[in-house]
């Protein structure tokens, strides 16, 4: 009887304790499920993450996140691929200069055509998205992404030395630009 | 004593579940258990650091989503989806913070695939001071760094 009367008392204790702790768990206590998640949100999502706290920061900058997002719409290319991506800037570098331009342009034609028809909405969305971002296009973005690089690095170092490269690059994507030859894809053209 | 065919699962509160093999194995963890050592399907397997509550829970989906996988007929992929649907948005924060820990745990891919979805829908659209809020995360940058990290990724806001 005292047993069972300790037992109730301690499971009381318990419950209250774990009801005082339990708003103190953190998102952020395990670091598995936080890039799990992080992995299923956009790409302007992923750059507030980066506001948050200095895990999430430290998580952004783990290109993975980039590579899944970049070719989220797509089976991935081949491993090869990611060895050039790398050595060309990564794949933060990719999204920014060339798969976001790209999908943002998609979706301006998508708007564009929506106000002239009947309006898709957000399936339409997701469903023109999937149809034209296929693996061509995941090949164009490969290329724009080298054209990028040759004006970036190869051009700039002939006037400017290369010295400066790893500051220009952190500057230059943190601004989200691109190589002169790449800037009609953020610019609004006649479509 | 769970019937052949039948597993034990115990929480770490004491509560005992029977469930089906083919419900329980949805866990990669317990299949994983019972794979390797025989006892463990005749006899109880403790679940560590999932209170009876949270296990419910987790006993709940796998049923649905063992039997919709042996019989489509029964439960459509329409059926499920809207269960998935009902089933996250139920969940308290509390609750999802425990479904995630425990499914991450237990090795149910589906079920954490849905769970890191509802979170990272939770994370869309919202600002850095917003998110801090409804996770409960102390921004620890120095206003320095919060300057740096905020000229970074201007495009983002």
């Amino acid at each position: 009887m005292v047993q069972l009367h300790d037992r109730d008392e301690m499971e009381m204790k318990c419950t209250v304790e774990e009801k005082a702790k339990k708003p103190k768990f953190c998102i952020n206590d395990n670091t598995d499920v936080l890039i799990e998640i992080l992995k299923r949100v956009g790409g302007r999502s992923l750059g507030v993450a980066a506001c948050v706290c200095r895990l999430w920061c430290g998580i952004t900058r783990n290109d993975s996140l980039w590579e899944h997002l970049c070719f989220r719409h797509a089976s991935p290319p081949p491993d090869a691929v990611k060895t050039v991506v790398l050595a060309l800037g990564g794949y933060k570098r990719l999204y920014m200069v060339c798969v976001r331009p790209v999908l943002k342009r998609l979706g301006r034609l998508r708007r564009m055509k929506a106000k002239g028809g009947s309006g898709g909405g957000e399936s339409a969305d997701s469903d023109l998205v999937r149809r034209v971002w296929t693996q061509n296009e995941v090949e164009l973005s490969l290329s724009l992404f080298c054209v990028d690089y040759y004006e970036r690095v190869l051009l700039s170092s002939g006037g400017g030395g290369s010295s400066g490269l790893s500051d220009g690059e952190g500057g230059k994507l943190s601004g989200g630009s691109s190589a002169l030859s790449l800037m009609f894809l953020c610019k609004a053209v006649n479509i | 004593m769970a019937s052949k065919g039948n597993l034990t699962l115990k929480s770490c509160n004491g509560k005992e579940f029977i469930v089906e093999e083919k419900v329980a194995v949805m866990s990669t963890t317990i299949k994983n258990m019972v794979d390797v050592d025989d006892s463990f399907a005749q006899g109880v397997i403790p679940i560590i650091g999932v209170d009876g509550k949270i296990l419910a829970k987790l006993i709940e989906y796998c049923k649905e989503h063992a039997e919709a996988d042996e019989d489509e007929e029964v439960k459509s992929e329409e059926y499920l989806k809207k269960f998935d649907e009902k089933f996250v948005d139920e969940l308290n924060l509390n609750d999802l913070y425990d479904l995630l820990k425990a499914s991450n745990y237990l090795e149910i891919t589906k079920l954490l695939n849905l769970l890191c979805q509802k979170v990272a829908s939770m994370i869309k659209g919202k600002k850095p001071e917003e998110i801090r809020r409804i996770f409960n995360i102390k921004n620890d940058f120095t206003p320095e760094e919060e300057e740096e990290i905020n000229r970074q990724n201007p495009w983002a806001f």
